[in-house]
């Protein structure tokens, strides 16, 4: 039985549905064409699929489902909705000492769909970036009539992002500080990496206050303050927010096919052309470039030599696909070690035709030469043809055939326990500093975004062009869950926003030009030192827009608790807060 | 969700279009852009039995912009892209072109027809309030090959419904022409996102004298009521008087009275769309009253 899918997870679908239809799961064939728009949303296996196969089992007929977008609304599957209840303790030098927090949230109908776990991790993460001694989090998921939760990019860390950057918002409030400088207090500082949270994950590696100086520079921050003094004056309520997002990445959850490895096998043909397989699945983002790169510099051949394939089970080794950045981290991680194994292969065997030693062989542009005598060299499919065709003479010191299967797993996640009993589930932590500067037209309660800028840290770029777009359209997922995206349900339960005219997305009009810089601190736990971006974005931005509305709003002491502020909502809490000013 | 299977006709002529109509009775359903008529059909709330198309009739029978002595003529066929663009509805009646500017995508804008636009009677439907403030009228006619003229004002009848009798087919819409000095209007949308249906949509029309004292001013709104709530108060009061910025002030008060029982949904309060209203009828006013005020411009 082969299965198409727009999963994010091919092989752990095939051993579901294996294990759903008691099928020999080497009978099955989970085959992921082109995905776009997953999101976190196609990781879990659905029950349609499982239906699907199911009805193809009794019918022995091809069976073609299509989700319609309403369907798609109903029940892919919700995230978000949570409540927070929380006491801050802080010093008059704005440290924080304590926090106290309760988060509740809705995760709708009970489900295998893998949302609940949003939960769990956003409560992990907490206090992020800050150290805090003593910190209290009780997490409750209650079950509603609601769709139930799925995965969705940020997975939970935006909730705990958002708490803690309100934390230091009104810390600063309170003392009369500047963020700025609550949040430079409050920092893990740079030497203190690797650094064990009080919730037992451990920071890789940043240069939180690096990240956040950078932004300020670049953002010209005090000339943003003085044109809001200038707008100010000529009656605009305009206002700056700066907010510090940290967005782990790589998770590996116990015990389940959400974790730390994926596999990758580089097989190099007589003619040299090389077929990248590959655990690692792509919705979209383009990581099979950036394997490709990785596997065409470590060969030193060229990138149009390399073809990567992905997706299908019956050719890819068994891998965990996409979610939680982990393309990078682990993808590229296991191309890297599969391709050094066959250069070594290459080089073995080149330096045996070349009488020279491996060790003084340079690869490039498709030659393997002797270094400092660039005229001697041999092509790399001369290498390549030899250890097909020379297996009894030049390729005799090497296991013949040129393909390598690696698998990498992140070494810096713990899954037995400490002596608190505390686990480290993410090995990587990326992180960004976003800044808003936005107006808000008083009369209608909109929300306009003049500017938005962020510096991110993702450790070693690969490929600058993908970091970029994935920083753009993380920030804008952010801006759309801030500003406009809400699932609305009436008193019966019934979902009201079923269609994009009712569920508005941003749109080129609404989304500002984002400025958007690297600053790179390398993790000392992948090879290449990259860190992750894929959840990037929609993590930090709905802290930077609350903190900037509330700053454009803060002569009528406007205080938003809630999300999303669309302009009605907006437009009540300027009505209210001036009805409080008019009666004290 | 899976159409309902429908018989589809595609008449040469506009008499056997209304021929087809009368033959089927409350089943057929004309189908213009498409534009309202699928997406409903798409989200089960429409299912047509016979469907009609317009599309395949003689070109210019029902798409076209003319002009005679008094006024501007338009097809009911004619797309929003090509009222948008239309040099005579550009310079005749710019707050049409205006409004069609602002109605969704550059797609739909392709396809949607103004006809199909007033003849659904979306209550947030743009050009429902630019049109009864410029005194436009719609011809219909019928199987007997009887036409008829509705004004505007009463062809909106009600939330999704208007004045056309079943067998009836939407034309033309007729709009008078008007001095193009000293004449402002302005259509003013309040729109969530890019694309997005109007929360409140106002449409000002204003004429001045020469010495600047109004003559006639008018404000029709869209998106707040069942039809489009038209202010008549302010034609009533500022006759003869210099709009000013109290005036403006004065005429906000004015509407907000006027909005009775406005609609709520999941995007704006009842209470939010009448402030709304307020605020946008000011803004459309101001504009209008700017741009009567333009010597020589061609704005109304
Ligand atoms: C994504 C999207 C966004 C939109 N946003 C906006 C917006 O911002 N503002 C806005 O105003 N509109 C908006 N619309 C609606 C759009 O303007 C439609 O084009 C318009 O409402 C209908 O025109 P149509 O030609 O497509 O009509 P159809 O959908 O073909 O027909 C609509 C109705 O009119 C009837 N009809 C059509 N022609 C005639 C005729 N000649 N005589 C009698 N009855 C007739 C049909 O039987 C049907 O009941 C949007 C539509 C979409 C899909």
């Amino acid at each position: 039985m082969t299965l198409y899918a727009t999963t994010q997870q091919p092989h752990p679908l095939r051993t579901t549905l294996a294990a759903a239809l008691s099928m020999p799961e080497n009978s099955i064939r989970v085959i992921q064409p082109d995905v776009g728009g997953a999101f976190g949303v196609k990781t879990p296996p659905f029950q349609e699929e499982i239906l699907l196969a199911l009805l193809s089992v009794v019918t022995k007929r091809p069976v073609k489902w299509v989700e319609e977008r309403r369907e798609n609304f109903l029940a892919g599957g919700h995230a978000r909705e949570m409540v927070h209840h929380f006491e801050v303790a802080f010093k008059k030098d704005g440290r924080v000492i304590g926090l106290k927090e309760k988060m509740i949230a809705d995760t709708g109908a009970p489900s295998p769909l893998i949302g609940w776990g949003m939960a769990f991790v956003g409560a992990l993460h907490i206090p992020g970036v800050y150290k805090i001694e003593s910190v209290d989090v009780e997490s409750s998921m209650v079950v509603t009539n609601k769709a139930p939760w799925n995965a969705y990019r940020g997975y939970g860390k935006e909730n705990s992002n958002l708490l803690m950057e309100r934390c230091m918002d009104m810390v600063a409030r309170k003392l009369g500080m500047s963020p700025i400088d609550v949040r430079l207090k409050n920092f893990v500082q740079p030497h203190e990496f690797p650094f064990k949270q009080i919730s037992g994950q451990v920071l890789d590696s940043g240069d939180y206050p690096t990240v956040l100086n950078r932004l300020l520079q670049m953002s010209q921050y005090d000339k943003l303050r003085e044109e809001r003094a200038r707008l100010r004056k000529q009656g605009k309520y305009v206002g700056i927010g700066v907010a510090f997002e940290v967005a782990p990445g790589g998770a590996c959850l116990p015990d389940s096919y959400i974790t730390g490895y994926d596999g990758t096998t580089v097989r190099v043909a007589p003619t040299r052309q090389v077929t990248v397989l590959t655990g690692i699945t792509s919705p979209g983002t383009g990581n099979e470039t950036m394997i490709a790169q990785v596997v065409a510099d470590e060969l030193g051949i060229e990138i149009g030599d390399v073809s990567v394939v992905q997706g299908d089970t019956d050719k890819c080794p068994y891998g965990l696909g996409n979610f939680s950045d982990r393309s990078t981290i682990v993808g590229a991680s296991s191309a890297m070690l599969a391709a050094r194994d066959i250069r070594e292969k290459v080089l073995k065997v080149a330096g045996s035709m070349l009488e020279a030693s491996p060790d003084d062989l340079d690869v490039e542009e498709s030659k393997i030469s002797v270094k400092g005598v660039p005229s001697k060299f041999l092509k790399f499919s001369d290498v390549a043809q030899a250890i097909y065709r020379r297996p009894y003479d030049c390729a005799i010191d090497i296991e013949p055939g040129l393909e390598a299967t690696r698998y990498f797993r992140t070494p810096n996640a713990t899954h037995i326990p400490d002596e608190q009993g505390r686990i480290s589930t993410y090995p990587s932590y990326p992180n960004m500093a976003h800044l808003a500067f936005v107006e808000v037209d008083i009369e209608t309660g909109e929300v306009k975004i003049l500017k938005y800028a962020a510096v991110h840290d993702c450790g070693y770029i690969m490929n600058p062009m993908m970091v970029e777009g994935q920083l753009h359209g993380g920030i804008v997922q952010g801006i759309g869950g801030a500003l406009y995206e809400h699932l609305v349900y009436d008193d019966a339960g019934q979902l009201l926003t079923t269609t994009f005219m009712d569920y508005p997305i941003p749109t080129s009009m609404e989304v500002p030009k984002i400025e958007a810089a690297n600053h790179e601190t390398r993790s000392p736990f992948t090879p290449y030192g990259t860190k992750g971006v894929g959840e990037s974005g929609p993590v930090g931005a709905p802290a930077v827009l609350i903190s900037a509305v509330e700053d454009a709003l803060s002569t009528l002491g406007v205080k938003i608790t809630e999300l999303p502020l669309k302009p009605n909502r907006v437009w009540e809490l300027i009505k209210e807060a001036k009805k409080v000013k008019v009666s004290p | 969700m899976m159409n309902k299977p429908f018989d589809y006709f595609a008449p040469k002529s506009i008499s056997e279009a209304v021929s087809l109509l009368k033959k089927h009775g409350s089943g057929a359903k004309l189908i213009a852009g498409g534009q309202s008529l699928v997406p409903l059909m798409n989200l089960g709330l429409a299912a047509p039995r016979q469907i009609i198309d317009l599309t395949h009739i003689k070109k210019d029978s029902l798409s076209y912009v003319k002009l005679d002595k008094d006024s501007l003529m338009i097809g009911s066929m004619t797309t929003h892209s090509a009222v948008e663009n239309s040099p005579q509805i550009r310079r005749h009646c710019r707050i049409l072109s205006e409004t069609a500017m602002t109605i969704a995508d550059v797609q739909v804008r392709n396809r949607g027809t103004i006809g199909g636009s007033v003849c659904h009677a979306d209550p947030a439907g743009d050009y429902l309030a630019p049109l009864v403030a410029v005194d436009a009228e719609f011809r219909a006619i019928n199987p007997k090959r009887k036409v008829r003229t509705i004004s505007a004002d009463k062809f909106f009848v009600d939330i999704f419904t208007t004045a056309l009798k079943r067998d009836e087919l939407l034309t033309e819409i007729r709009v008078p022409k008007r001095p193009s000095t000293r004449n402002g209007s302005a259509y003013v949308k309040h729109k969530y996102v890019e694309g997005g249906f109007a929360i409140v949509g106002a449409a000002a029309v204003v004429s001045v004298n020469k010495d600047g004292i109004c003559d006639r001013a008018k404000v029709v709104l869209s998106g707040v009521s069942t039809r489009p709530v038209r202010v008549d108060m302010i034609e009533k009061e500022f006759r003869g008087e210099n709009l000013d910025e109290r005036a403006i002030e004065e005429a906000g008060r004015i509407v907000r009275e006027a909005v009775h029982d406005p609609l709520s949904d999941i995007h704006a309060s009842a209470d939010y769309r009448r402030e709304m209203a307020v605020v946008f009828a000011k803004r459309a006013l101001r504009l209008a009253l700017a741009r009567s005020r333009k010597t020589g411009a061609q704005h109304n």
